[in-house]
Order: C-alpha cells, then structure tokens, then sequence
C-alpha cells in the first residue's frame, strides 16, 4: 500500500511453531523474507506478536543463551505460586492456569521496531529476532508491518 | 507405555477447515474460546510430555445444539490420518435408541473406534434411564469401554444432576464385563466416585481437568482429600492419566500426575498401564 508522500506500509500475518513449552523461536527469515517483498529499502520494520503468553526480543545468536534465556524466564516467574488470575476464566470457557506465562511476556514486551536500510534490517553482528514462546508448544502468529519508501 | 485417555479435538484446525460451524459450537457450548490449533500442536504436547497414545473423544449432541463435536466419522479421520498415535472413541445419544445400538455397532466395525464417549449434562439425557440402559448392554457386547463425564461442568446452562458418579455403581454392577471410566474423578464427588470404583473392579477414574488452579493445584487439593495412600492402594489399578486437552495443556497436566507423591510403580500404571487394561489389552 503507498500512502501520501511516496510512504509504502505492507503488513503480514506470519506462523511459528513451537516445540517446547519455553523456547526462543528465531523469526530473522521470515522478517527479511517479508522485507524484501516489500520492496520499501529505507524506513522501519515492526513485528508484534498477537498473544498474550508469547514476546519478542533480540539477543545473541546462540543455543546455548536461548536455553539460559528459557531457563531464567522459568526461574524469575515460578509456576507453583498463588496467582489470582488461576480461576475458572469464562471468557476461554475453561481454567486460567499460566498467569506466569502471561507475566513472563509482560517482562520481555509484545513488539520491536527495527530500522530498514537498503533493503536490509539493520542489526548489529550478533543480533538476532526471536519469537519467545512461553506456554506451548502451540501454532503462534505475529505481525510483520514495513513502513517506508 | 502412555497414554492420554481423555482428550477433545474439538478445535483442531484439520476439522474445522472443512467444517467452520465446528469452532462456532465449541464456542457456544464447551464455552471454549481458544483458536483452533493444527493437529499437529496436540502431537507436539504429547512429545513434550513422552505420551505416546492420546484417546481422541467425540461428543454426540446433535439433540441439544444439532451438532457432533466432533462427529465419529470425523475422529476416525483423524485416527486414519495420524495411525497408532491416536486413538479414536464413539459417541451416541442414548436417546435415539435403536439408532444409537446401530451406530455403536458401525462405529465399532467399520469405523475402528474403540469405545464409548457419553456426557449426559451436556448430552441431555438420564444415565440411568431404559435406553441408557440399552447403550450400556450393547457397549459391553460389542467390548467398547465407556468414559463417561462425571462432575463440575463449568456451564451452568446444563443441569448436573445426572453428573453425579454414584449412578455408576448400580450400572457397573449390572454389567461386570463393561470398563466404565468415571471422567475427572467426579470431582466434587470425588470420594463418590472413589467409592464406585472401590467396589466395582470394571471402574475406572482419569485424572482430566482442573477445577481449583492449575493441574498441580488442583490435583494437590483432590490428593489432600484422598491422601496419598488412597491412590497408591485403592486407586492404583484403577486411576488413568487424562488430560482434558484442549481445555488444558497435556504437558501441564502430566507433569502435575509426575509430581504426585506416589512410588514410581503407581505412576508408570497411571500413566499407561490403566488405561492398557481399560482398554482390553491386559
């Protein structure tokens, strides 16, 4: 879509799918991916996840820090604690029982905005974008939103 | 071995592609509103916890709402499409009588299934009446064990009156050959159901849903009524891991069951053991 100003914004629904119930998921080729079909080469990339117990961030591209990542998240929020939010929950007609996964993804947040430059996210070396997902193993959607000319 | 005996697939994407009005009637009668997942996200809880065999479990309710959710033509798509990993049940309404005798006997078959699913709140029947009756005799000529919901359902647009499992014990009695799994332990009437199945060796209880918090909550509470002891020596032949997916993680409620204070021996027989001999295979 090209709005006023020569401004170009595509915007794209994207699937994941974890395999654990804690996981760093790496998202870096579905963004370029998405980018590139873009065509915009200068402007922004904004990827927001549409769940309440996933998040997004960015980090050092390594194993073995997704693990210790996945570990403390576990750690900082521990499951067996009294959470007011563990009730029957009539808006999903059944039990609410991961108020640690939703307070988990309020600790890393829901979105990330990346600068775009010719045509390429602009990232430092070791940088890379991860889906964090914190109850699965499930099918997980995000958006993709490129905004620029 | 382990298996998984209590499992809906009531929002799995493969189905309700081809039938949308599938996702609009869990929401309007299980209340569920979560999005429908792919098959495969059951598959991948299952192998995050080691299950090995989930029992996949169809609700006939066309009486109450006109629809099978799903239908057992439908579980058994399933079962065909995913081979030994699943395994599907039958469900009827009692009600229909003859047509129901004939379905179990289609189901059973043609079809492949194994057993019997039944929910009489939400089904809108008496467990106890004549045609029940007739279902119960046919179940146990055709070898098709029966899990039945006993309990808390959440809904209150659907009496609990006929959920009550002290009910079984008279159908138990009169037909000793039928396995009769009492869903969710009764909860409340958790020491109820305990008491069928202390007395009937055909009874069976899984473990599936939470009414109190989290599995471990919740399980911690039922487990604070019985005391361990009751499960590893009344209970232990008799209790099956259940994990009422997709109203809860499989993976959640199995490491609640892992975490219960019970010799290994139990666990291993309540994780897969029980649910072999329930259905037919010890």
């Amino acid at each position: 879509m090209r709005g006023r100003g020569g401004v170009t914004v595509v915007i794209e629904r994207v699937s994941v799918k974890s395999e654990r119930a804690t996981q760093l998921i790496r998202i870096m080729e579905q963004v370029q991916r998405v980018v590139e079909g873009s065509g915009v080469k200068n402007g922004v990339v904004n990827i927001f996840t549409l769940h309440v117990t996933t998040a997004l961030t960015i980090n050092e591209d390594d194993p073995k820090l997704e693990e210790d990542i996945a570990r403390f998240m576990v750690k900082a929020v521990p499951e067996d604690d009294s959470y007011a939010h563990h009730h029957f929950f009539r808006k999903d007609g059944r039990m609410a029982v991961n108020a640690y996964s939703h307070i988990r993804a309020s600790l890393l947040g829901p979105s990330l905005t990346i600068p775009l430059q010719d045509g390429k996210v602009i990232l430092g070396s070791r940088q890379v974008i991860y889906l964090v997902e914190l109850d699965g193993p499930q099918t997980r959607g995000f958006i993709i939103q490129v905004m620029g000319e | 071995m382990s298996i998984d005996v209590h499992v809906h697939p009531l929002m799995v994407k493969e189905l309700t592609d081809k039938r949308p009005s599938l996702h609009q009637d869990a929401r309007e009668l299980f209340d569920l509103r979560t999005n429908p997942q792919p098959l495969s996200t059951l598959l991948d809880q299952m192998k995050v916890c080691r299950i090995e065999h989930s029992i996949l479990l169809p609700l006939d309710c066309q009486k109450i709402h006109g629809s099978k959710m799903p239908s057992n033509d439908e579980v058994a798509g399933l079962v065909k499409q995913r081979g030994k990993e699943l395994i599907g049940f039958a469900s009827v309404d009692p009600d229909t009588k003859r047509t129901a005798l004939i379905e179990m006997k289609r189901c059973k078959d043609q079809l492949g299934l194994r057993g019997l699913k039944l929910n009489p709140a939400m089904q809108g029947f008496d467990p106890a009446s004549p045609q029940a009756m007739e279902v119960y005799e046919e179940a146990e000529r055709l070898d098709m064990p029966i899990l039945i919901h006993t309990g808390l359902t959440f809904s209150n647009r659907f009496s609990i009156q006929h959920n009550q499992p002290i009910v079984y014990d008279e159908i138990a009695r009169k037909h000793p050959k039928l396995k009769v799994c009492l869903a969710h332990m009764g909860w409340p009437w958790v020491w109820d159901a305990v008491s069928v199945a202390i007395r009937n060796p055909n009874v069976y209880l899984d473990t599936a849903g939470t009414y109190v918090g989290t599995p471990v909550e919740h399980l911690r509470q039922v487990t604070s009524t019985l005391s361990s002891r009751v499960i590893e020596n009344v209970l232990g032949e008799r209790l099956m891991f259940g994990s009422d997916y997709p109203r809860i993680e499989m993976n959640k409620m199995f490491d609640a069951v892992a975490s219960l204070p019970i010799r290994s021996e139990t666990l291993q027989a309540i994780l897969g053991e029980n649910a072999l001999a329930f259905l037919g295979e010890q």
